[in-house]
C-alpha cells in the first residue's frame, strides 16, 4: 500500500501564516512547506520568466504556449516582485509542467503548489474554463480560482452587467475567510485522494470531495463539511494513525 | 506700363536648385539617423516630437503625401477626434483646444489637433520623407534591426513591368514601427521567421487603450512598436476611433527608445 510521510507544499508567493496553520490542523498528513517561495526562484531566471509568460492565454482558441516578448517577461517579473495578481489567465496544464520543472525532478509526492494566478483548462465544449484546481504530478490550487471559477447565480450575472460592485454586495456568492480556508483544506483532501486513488472527486454532492461547479454547491459542501461514508472508510485506511 | 514687382527676382533655375540642393543635403544627412520612425500617424509623430525635443536625430517615413494618418478624422469621416483622460495633458501641451464631452472624454477638432501635432514635431526638429514607402528592413549582426529600405510611393503604384526601380537604404540605431494595424516593419521580420505577430482582436476601447500603452516596447533588437502596431504584435483588442493611447504610446515609445540609445 502507498504511504506518505508528508504532503509537500510549495507556494508561489508568501501566504498567510494562519492559512498554513489552519491547513496543518485540517489535513490528515503533516505538511512540509518548501522554502523559499517559488517567486524568488522565478524572478532570478529569465528562462523561468519566459516559461511562465508562455502559459498565458490570449485568446479562446489558443492551442499552443505563447512565444513571449521581452516586455511580457518584464511584466511577469514585476507582478512577482510587487506580489500582484496578474490580469491574465494561465493554461493550467502548461503551468503545471512549468511548476514541475521548478521543483526538483525527484520531487517527493504528493506535491501541491498554491498560486494566486487564474488558471483554466480547455473544456469539451471547445472553450477555456476557469478552474480552482488541477490535479496531477504537481497539483495546482488557484486561490483566485476559488473565488472566481465557480459559477454564480443568474441574478449575480444580471446585476454584474449593470453594476459589478452592487452585484458583489447583494450576492450571497461570497466566501468568508473561514469558508475560504475551509475550501483550500478540502482541495488538499482532493489532492490526497488523487494521489491515492487517481480520482480526486466524489459524486456525492454532500461529500467534501465533490467537484463543485456552482457556488451554491460549494456552500453546501462547506455547510456539511465532511466526507461521505465511503470516503470516510477510505480515509481511515489511507491515513490510519496520522 | 511698368508693374511694380512684389516678389524678388528669382528664376526657375534657382527655385529648382533650392529644392534639389536642400532636399538632397537633408536626405544625405538623414541616410544615417539615430531613429527612423515608419508612419507619421499620431503615435509616430508624438514619438518623433519627444525624441527630437530631447536632442535626437529623427526621420519619419510616410507613404502618403500628407502627414497625420487617421488623426485628421475622428471616425466614420467625421472630423472630431476623441481622447480619453489623461490624454488631455498632451492636448494642453500641444495647445490643442478641446471640450469635455462627458467626464474623462475630451473632443477636439481633428484638423486643429493634427496640424498642431505635426507642427510640434517639426518645431522639435523632426524631418520627414513623405511619399516614401517602407519596403524592407536592414539587418545586421544577430539580426539586429539597423535601418529601413524605402522607395518612392508612386513607384510601388506603377505596374511592375515598367518599374524596375531599386529602393535605397537608410540606417538608424533604432527603428520605430508606427504603421498602425498593418505593422509593416514587424511583418517583414515575421516573413523572415524572426518574430511572430498575434493579430489584433475585436474592438474593446477600455481594455485596448491601457494595454497598447503598456505593451509599447522593443519587440526585437533595434525595433520598437507603438500605436496600433502594438495591438497587432501582441494580439490586443483594437480600440476604435479614440486617440489618447496613440499619443501616450508615442510618448512611451520615445522613452523606450531613449533608454535603448543610452545603452548602446
Amino acid at each position: 500500500m502507498i504511504s506518505i510521510k508528508y504532503l509537500n507544499l510549495w507556494t508561489e508567493q508568501k501566504i498567510a501564516p494562519d492559512l498554513v496553520s489552519y491547513l496543518e490542523k485540517k489535513v490528515p498528513v503533516p505538511i512540509r512547506l518548501a522554502r523559499p517561495e517559488l517567486s524568488r526562484r522565478i524572478i532570478t531566471r529569465p528562462d523561468f520568466l519566459k516559461q511562465l509568460a508562455a502559459c498565458r492565454l490570449i485568446n479562446h482558441q489558443q492551442s499552443e504556449p505563447l512565444n513571449p516578448y521581452k516586455i511580457e517577461l518584464e511584466q511577469e517579473k514585476k507582478f512577482l516582485q510587487e506580489n500582484r495578481l496578474p490580469p491574465f489567465v494561465y493554461e493550467a496544464n502548461w503551468l503545471a509542467n512549468f511548476y514541475q520543472s521548478l521543483v526538483s525532478p525527484g520531487l517527493p509526492r504528493p506535491a501541491i503548489v498554491l498560486t494566486n494566478r487564474r488558471i483554466a483548462t480547455f473544456g469539451d465544449d471547445g472553450r477555456y474554463h476557469l478552474r480552482y484546481a488541477l490535479y496531477g504530478y504537481v497539483t495546482i490550487i488557484s486561490l483566485s480560482g476559488i473565488e472566481q471559477a465557480p459559477a454564480r447565480s443568474q441574478k449575480y450575472y444580471q446585476l454584474k452587467l449593470l453594476d459589478p460592485l452592487l452585484a458583489k454586495k447583494l450576492s450571497n456568492d461570497q466566501l468568508t475567510k473561514k469558508e475560504f480556508y475551509q475550501t483550500v483544506a478540502n482541495l488538499f483532501w482532493q489532492a490526497l485522494f488523487y494521489y491515492f486513488t487517481g480520482n480526486p472527486f466524489c459524486e456525492n454532492k454532500n461529500c467534501l470531495l465533490y467537484n463543485f461547479h456552482w457556488y451554491r454547491e460549494l456552500k453546501n459542501i462547506l455547510q456539511k463539511n465532511k466526507l461521505c461514508p465511503n470516503h470516510q472508510r477510505l480515509a481511515k485506511k489511507f491515513f490510519a494513525g496520522k | 506700363m511698368v508693374r511694380k514687382k512684389i516678389f524678388s527676382s528669382v528664376g526657375e533655375k534657382e527655385v529648382t536648385r533650392a529644392i534639389t540642393e536642400t532636399f538632397l543635403k537633408q536626405f544625405s544627412s538623414f541616410s544615417e539617423s539615430e531613429v527612423i520612425i515608419v508612419g507619421a500617424g499620431p503615435s509616430g509623430l508624438m514619438a518623433g516630437r519627444d525624441l527630437a525635443a530631447s536632442g535626437h536625430k529623427v526621420l519619419i517615413i510616410e507613404r502618403n503625401n500628407y502627414l497625420g494618418g487617421g488623426f485628421w478624422i475622428g471616425g466614420y469621416l467625421m472630423n472630431k477626434v476623441t481622447v480619453r483622460s489623461p490624454g488631455e495633458k498632451i492636448l494642453k501641451e500641444l495647445g490643442v483646444p478641446y471640450q469635455e464631452y462627458v467626464k474623462g472624454l475630451l473632443v477636439a477638432d481633428g484638423p486643429h489637433a493634427c496640424s498642431k501635432l505635426i507642427a510640434a514635431a517639426c518645431d522639435a526638429g523632426v524631418k520627414f520623407a513623405n511619399l516614401s514607402i517602407f519596403d524592407d528592413i536592414i539587418l545586421r549582426e544577430n539580426n539586429r534591426v539597423a535601418g529601413v529600405v524605402i522607395n518612392w510611393t508612386p513607384v510601388s503604384a506603377m505596374p511592375r513591368e515598367i518599374t524596375c526601380v531599386d529602393p535605397i537604404g537608410l540606417e538608424a540605431r533604432v527603428v520605430l514601427d508606427a504603421t498602425g494595424h498593418d505593422a509593416c516593419v514587424v511583418r517583414k521580420l515575421e516573413a523572415r521567421g524572426l518574430i511572430k505577430t498575434r493579430g489584433f482582436g475585436a474592438m474593446w476601447v477600455e481594455e485596448s487603450e491601457d494595454a497598447v500603452v503598456e505593451y509599447t516596447s522593443e519587440v526585437h533588437p533595434g525595433l520598437v512598436v507603438s500605436g496600433m502596431a502594438v495591438s497587432t504584435v501582441f494580439g490586443l483588442p483594437r480600440m476604435g476611433p479614440t486617440f489618447g493611447s496613440m499619443l501616450l504610446s508615442g510618448r512611451r515609445a520615445a522613452e523606450v527608445i531613449s533608454r535603448i540609445l543610452k545603452k548602446r
